[in-house]
């Protein structure tokens, strides 16, 4: 009995923690490829608030980035221009896209050159919620999916 | 007398058939003429590339008379642009290879990028961005106040922000793309946003229309 008590304990936090990670969903994370040296680069996602109330994400930080910032790029009267956001506020049961041409993480200072294919940690922080680790995949500029290259 | 009347009457209305028949033809003409004119073509007296010196990613001169011989897509931006810089290239990137598909020579197109932010895009650093996305693309450059004469005078614009604590700045900058010919004529612009298909057609129109003029 008292096994199962210590069990049950153990198992307590994991619990919680699998409820409050259904609140706020983060989905196909990545960043895009750039040549070499180049920073920032750009990273997109899919957040999908599945709680009844609002969700602020306050920032993302990452152990492989100096400093990841919230843009947004606006396109008005033909004339690109870059938004900087402090926050993202997500209303009870609203999808948010980070997409190219609209909002984006900027993610500056690489610690090691990343090419298509690697792997890298984000951490997304939360106003009165706990933090989330998302995996995100490093992928070729070319969106479309094949990869291809073509080269004379 | 009732016969002449007749027949003045089976003439008038022959000519009135005639007639409405020939301004039929007339407008369906017109109306083909002006079919036949591909979107976002600026024609007639299309704006030409100014006399300006800017500088390509091998550090050679870059002037009208390079973009002479051949149809070219212009598109301005900087290398530290993450977002919408990339993505217009890939989508140029899939132009070309559209075009290559269509069996239309490798020749017929180029495309220049160029960077309105010469304080950090060097030559090198242009060779390694543009190649990045396609061997072929050339990366330009110059100094402010030819990109000041070259962008006012094409109608495109740029504005360098104020640098932020960490010292990086952004740049405002027009997001179309601008169709060069081969005399160095600003003949077509494409508008945002921009999707491969539709541009490979239009480039496709606008260049039949130009070459039927000259």
């Amino acid at each position: 009995m008292r096994y199962i008590l210590l069990l049950f304990f153990m198992l307590l936090p994991g619990l919680c923690w699998a409820g409050d990670k259904a609140e706020v969903v983060i989905s196909d994370t990545w960043i895009r490829e750039t040549p070499p040296g180049v920073s920032p680069m750009a990273g997109y996602l899919e957040l999908d608030n599945n709680s009844p109330e609002t969700i602020v994400l306050t920032g993302v930080s990452s152990r492989d980035f100096k400093r990841i910032e919230l843009h947004r790029t606006r396109v008005e009267g033909e004339i690109a221009r870059m938004e900087r956001k402090e926050s993202l506020t997500l209303s009870p049961g609203q999808t948010v896209k980070l997409q190219p041409g609209d909002y984006h993480l900027m993610l500056f200072g690489p610690s090691r050159p990343l090419r298509a294919g690697d792997q890298v940690s984000l951490i997304f922080t939360f106003k009165d919620h706990p933090p989330q680790t998302v995996e995100a995949v490093i992928r070729e500029h070319d969106r479309g999916g094949s990869g291809h290259h073509h080269h004379h | 007398m009732n016969n002449q009347r007749i027949l003045i009457i089976v003439a008038v209305l022959i000519g009135v058939a005639a007639l409405g028949a020939g301004t039929g033809s007339y407008l369906a003409r017109q109306a083909d003429r002006e079919a036949d004119i591909p979107p976002g073509l600026m024609w007639p007296s299309p704006k030409t590339f100014p006399d300006v010196t800017l500088y390509d990613q091998t550090g050679d001169d870059f002037t009208a008379s390079d973009l002479k011989g051949q149809w070219s897509m212009v598109f301005f931006g900087f290398t530290h642009c993450p977002d919408i810089c990339p993505m217009t290239l890939s989508v140029l990137d899939r132009v070309e290879q559209q075009l290559a598909d269509r069996d239309v020579s490798e020749q017929a197109l180029r495309t220049v990028f160029i960077s309105v932010d010469p304080k950090r895009d060097t030559p090198d650093r242009l060779a390694e961005y543009v190649t990045y996305f396609n061997e072929d693309f050339i990366g330009v450059s110059g100094k402010s106040e030819a990109l000041d004469k070259l962008t006012r005078s094409l109608g495109a614009v740029y504005h360098i922000g104020e640098p932020d604590e960490q010292g990086g700045y952004t740049v405002d900058h027009s997001a179309s793309v601008f169709l060069f010919d081969p005399q160095a004529r600003l003949v077509s612009v494409f508008t945002t946003p921009h999707e491969a298909a539709d541009m490979t057609e239009q480039f496709l129109a606008v260049r039949e229309f130009i070459e039927r003029q000259d």
